[in-house]
């Protein structure tokens, strides 16, 4: 198969567009987001060298995902004698659950709506925390509330964004359907 | 603030724990306790791992949206000006005087400085938290704490402790482990007994009337209520009560991850061995399980100067992995007419890592089948030493195991030992319980 410029463009778009459900992936399988960050640069790297051998008949994101689980993987190989390892069975648990989803390209827009509808001082929130990367303590100490409630707080807004992203992207298969 | 009753990992645990560790991890302020925490929870719950998954997806998105996020600028309150204050200082000083005559009435508790390294499973300590305390009573979770001479505190819940003066605790009930590597000596009491230690990592337990000891590392003054002083250095354990002299403690239970504040009697729930007994005299040494602990990479035993691996590269097979590890046996006293029993709580595949450099004993031949799987100990830099077959037999039935002595060698290994339940998913997918004995071929 020829892999061209254009093959080339199309490939790293398709790459771009699905960072976010390899990173949420990885992450998801490691549990550490700094981490996750380090093995989703050496899943683009692995992807990118076999781009080539990409079908695009095949689902983009299901064939991601395996390389993905393998950078996880080696990278645990690596750390074996760190004092958290994961044993296989959760490993395949987990990643069944993220590999199952029906996660759509289309949750970035979803998501950009929907933070514009959140309380202001939930925005607050999440421009130091995701914007600023500010740490919770910091954010905490400014807020002046402990950093538990803050960390409780947010996974409530994380909840209301993943079924506000949920209603959209059903409102628009409806719309496009139609 | 509610507090869980869930002291047991084996309880399904309040919602809002399994909420709290994920914002936690996504937040960047979990450590590896409360994500062993949250990795079992998750293996426990389809439930928490849909959320999970909704939780890290969202994270990723907002993460990816960082730089379209529409710029907030935080309100911030208006100072207020002093004489508002005043009535406020008022009664902040009002509150303190009470404080200081309290203080002065009570001579048997003292405040000490803590900071809060390590919180699961509690609302009442967060990560980071720093205050001064007078005693500490937990009724669920775990806690790892820093005081101000540097020395780090581990409890379980239930635990209820106090401090008194300086470098001392009273431990009421419960377990700790205390990591004190400083020169001074920090002592914990019990009625049973008073414990020094420096530079050492002990634990203790108060569990009714008896006062449970491990040395974990370096060495320990135990001053029994009523009987000479005695040490105990690494590896040793006894259990003191107020009538008999020390009894040795023959095992001690630690999880997958070695985070230590989870030494707890609620781990033995599903250990495959449920005690382990030898005919050493004169030993207060205790055997480890490591419950769920064999891998690459695990050490071989307390000491953490060799590390198990598999042989020539290859991976340590489905049936050994992840099984609960009985460390590396004190080969000083293993030789002779040693015996060590365990006894078994459910049937079970009991492996036998032995060193292929010695004799092979009759009770192993006899006993065990040697499979082609090999492991070797390496050094903090990969150098292989010692290379160890696994030896296997199926248990069927609760009972108890008896293992032999390791014949004299001039290398001086022993053996360990490895258990895994038939029930275990690991083992029921690729060989049922009912056909147990084709794990032996």
């Amino acid at each position: 198969m020829s892999f061209d410029w254009q093959s080339q463009q199309r490939f790293a778009e398709l790459l771009k567009s699905v960072q976010p459900q390899i990173y949420a992936y990885i992450c998801g399988l490691l549990m550490n987001p700094r981490d996750a960050d380090d093995i989703l640069q050496e899943t683009n790297a692995a992807l990118w060298k076999k781009a080539s051998i990409y079908d695009p008949g095949k689902p983009f994101l299901a064939w991601a995902y395996r390389f993905a689980r393998f950078q996880t993987l080696a990278h645990l190989k690596r750390r074996k004698r760190d004092r958290l390892v994961f044993n296989n069975d959760f490993l395949d648990q987990v990643g069944a659950e993220f590999e199952s989803s029906d996660s759509s390209e289309k949750s970035l827009r979803a998501m950009e709506a929907c933070l514009g509808n959140l309380p202001e001082q939930q925005r607050a929130l999440i421009d130091a925390k995701y914007y600023r990367g500010e740490s919770l303590i910091d954010v905490s100490k400014r807020m002046r509330k402990e950093p538990n409630t803050l960390s409780a707080l947010l996974y409530r807004i994380r909840a209301a964004l993943a079924k506000c992203i949920e209603e959209r992207l059903r409102i628009l298969e409806e719309n496009t359907v139609q | 603030m509610k507090e869980s009753n869930s002291n047991n990992f084996n309880e399904a645990p309040p919602p809002e724990m399994a909420e709290t560790l994920m914002s936690r991890v996504l937040d960047g302020d979990a450590d590896d306790g409360a994500r062993s925490h949250l990795a079992w929870l998750l293996a426990q719950s389809p439930e928490l791992r849909k959320r999970w998954r909704e939780q890290v997806s969202t994270h990723a998105l907002m993460r990816a949206c960082a730089d379209t996020l529409p710029k907030i600028v935080f309100p911030q309150k208006p100072a207020r000006t002093f004489w508002i204050l005043r009535p406020y200082w008022a009664a902040a000083a009002a509150l303190v005087l009470l404080g200081a005559v309290a203080f002065a009435i009570s001579s048997q508790t003292e405040s000490r400085s803590i900071q809060v390294i390590e919180a699961v499973g509690t609302d009442r300590f967060a990560v980071g938290q720093t205050e001064n305390l007078r005693s500490i009573q937990l009724d669920s979770g775990a806690l790892r704490l820093k005081l101000s001479d540097g020395t780090q505190l581990a409890v379980t819940a239930p635990v209820s402790l106090r401090f008194t003066h300086d470098n001392t605790l009273v431990l009421d009930q419960g377990r700790l482990i205390l990591e004190n590597r400083g020169s001074k000596n920090f002592s914990v009491k019990t009625p049973e007994a008073c414990v020094e230690t420096a530079q050492a990592s002990v634990g203790v337990g108060r569990i009714g009337s008896k006062t449970d000891v491990a040395v974990f590392e370096g060495a320990a003054q135990v001053i029994p209520d009523k009987a000479h002083a005695f040490e105990l250095t690494g590896n040793e354990a006894v259990r003191l009560s107020a009538n008999n002299g020390p009894e040795r403690i023959a095992c001690i239970l630690r999880d997958i991850n070695d985070v230590e504040w989870s030494w707890s009697s609620s781990l033995n729930a599903d250990t495959v061995i449920s005690e382990v007994k030898d005919n050493v005299k004169n030993s207060d040494n205790f055997y480890r399980i490591a419950i769920g602990g064999m891998r690459e990479g695990v050490p071989t035993d307390y000491r953490a100067k060799t590390y198990w691996a598999a042989r020539n590269g290859a991976e340590i097979p489905h049936w050994l992995e992840n099984s609960d590890l009985l460390d590396m046996l004190p080969t000083s006293a293993s030789h002779g007419d040693y015996a060590l029993r365990m006894s078994i709580s459910q049937p079970a595949l009991v492996c036998v890592i032995f060193p292929d450099s010695v004799a092979r004993p009759d009770w192993l031949l006899k006993g065990f089948v040697r499979s082609d799987v090999q492991l070797t100990t390496q050094d903090n830099k990969g150098r292989a030493s010692e290379t160890f077959s696994v030896w296997r037999r199926v248990v069927d039935e609760p009972g108890v195991v008896e293992l032999g002595p390791v014949p004299a060698s001039k290398n001086g290994f022993g053996y360990a030992v490895a258990t895994k339940a038939l029930s275990n998913p690991a083992l029921a997918h690729n060989a049922p319980v009912k056909s147990a004995s084709k794990l032996l071929n």
